[in-house]
């Protein structure tokens, strides 16, 4: 009789310890669907946005810059920028960079393209590619040149990287220069990325935030940007370099171009 | 044991070090400005593979010194010491300096990212050349940015 009573005890003890352990079971695997459907609502909005930006024919945008620079002891220092950016895409870019130092200037009217620094007024042009997404990879693998904000031209091109996307979350509401926003957040290999979409009609990009993850510090790249979709129509001629008598053409170094 | 030392000599030591210090200040700073590992992305859909290290240490008062040392990740590596005094004389083709054990030499195709004071624009055969006493540089873009690699 002890004997049975104790079985029954160890059989209870049993059962209820194994639907405890496919409780849990059942709720990380809700967990991960949870997270699955977030990461689809994240990337859909993504695409969303991306679509959106390809889908302007025209469009000028400000982008005030802050980003890290890591001294060699390690100590961050966030160094501010400023950049105007106009394009009638897929072939006219026009973009002006600048900080308390230095400015710089990109031209892009289909046919070639031009780095200008108006002090002390250096220039270097070389024949383009068709669109602004073949500039961007032609003037960093060929010549070492970022062109600022490639992201607004490269999502939704085929050069998109969101692929590499691994996870992806939704922060939240945020107002970015009081407009509100979809916040989210995006995890890859080497950098980890926070975006804030504009709510409603028009999915714009108003802030942009990367953290290099390679690097030890972590310096992050802060990007809050001001949109105009309707901008009054430029000629070609605006978006041609045309050099002044005190401008000098200049060689990109010779290694580059031998690459 | 003290050192003892009369007081128009221990100001004078005072002054001398302030003087110092005050003149290696803006060196340290420049130095300290120069050396930065960059390397922040600055796009989520692309990354430009650049590893640039960039260490320019430059004294315009009288000697010049240049380090430029680039690592690209083509497998490029220049490491050029440069130290010019510029009160050297050019004899007999060599520069020499006056300071004992400052080297003396300018290698052509140093590449640097400042240029010295007091330099002049020549244009020869439509190319356009910084004359910087008897050094002539030739601006370059290197990536997004000007630099000066020395030609003659």
């Amino acid at each position: 009789m002890k004997k049975k009573i104790i079985t029954s005890l160890f059989l209870l003890l049993g059962l209820s310890f194994s639907s405890m352990s496919m409780a849990n079971e059942k709720k990380s695997s809700s967990e991960k669907e949870l997270a699955l459907s977030e990461m689809s609502l994240a990337i859909q909005a993504l695409n969303n946005m991306s679509g959106h930006l390809r889908s302007l024919d025209r469009f000028s945008v400000h982008a005030d810059i802050y980003v890290d620079e890591v001294l060699e002891n390690g100590q961050k220092i966030q160094q501010t920028r400023s950049i105007s950016a106009s394009a009638n895409p897929p072939s006219m870019l026009m973009v002006k960079a600048s900080n308390i130092n230095t400015s710089r200037e990109f031209y892009y009217d289909g046919d070639n393209f031009t780095i200008y620094t108006p002090q002390p007024g250096f220039y270097a042009t070389f024949k383009a590619p068709e669109t602004i997404g073949k500039l961007i990879r032609k003037a960093t693998d060929d010549f070492d040149i970022d062109i600022p904000l490639s992201d607004i031209f490269l999502w939704g091109s085929k050069n998109d990287n969101s692929s590499e996307i691994l996870e992806a979350t939704l922060i939240g509401v945020e107002l970015v220069n009081g407009v509100s926003c979809n916040h989210f957040a995006f995890r890859q290999k080497d950098i980890d990325w926070q975006i804030c979409i504009q709510r409603g009609e028009l999915p714009l990009p108003l802030k942009l935030v990367i953290t290099t993850k390679l690097e030890e510090a972590q310096p992050q790249y802060v990007a809050l940007f001001k949109w105009d979709t309707s901008p009054i129509l430029k000629n070609k001629q605006y978006y041609t370099f045309i050099p002044d008598e005190n401008d000098h053409k200049i060689d990109f170094q010779t290694n580059k171009k031998n690459k | 044991m003290t050192l003892t030392l009369n007081k128009p000599l221990q100001f004078f030591v005072f002054l001398l070090s302030v003087f110092m210090l005050l003149a290696l200040m803006p060196q340290q700073a420049d130095a300290r400005r120069g050396n930065k590992k960059g390397g922040t992305r600055t796009s989520v859909n692309h990354s430009s593979n650049k590893n640039r290290n960039v260490n320019v240490n430059s004294n315009k008062s009288s000697n010049t010194n240049v380090n430029v040392n680039r690592n690209k990740n083509t497998n490029r590596n220049v490491n050029v010491d440069v130290d010019v005094d510029r009160r050297g004389r050019r004899r007999g083709g060599v520069w020499t300096g006056v300071a004992v054990g400052v080297s003396t030499a300018i290698v052509v195709g140093t590449i640097v990212s400042t240029l010295p004071t007091g330099c002049t624009t020549i244009i020869q055969n439509g190319i356009s050349y910084q004359q910087c006493g008897t050094v002539r540089y030739q601006p370059q873009y290197s990536g997004n940015n000007v630099t000066y690699i020395v030609v003659k």
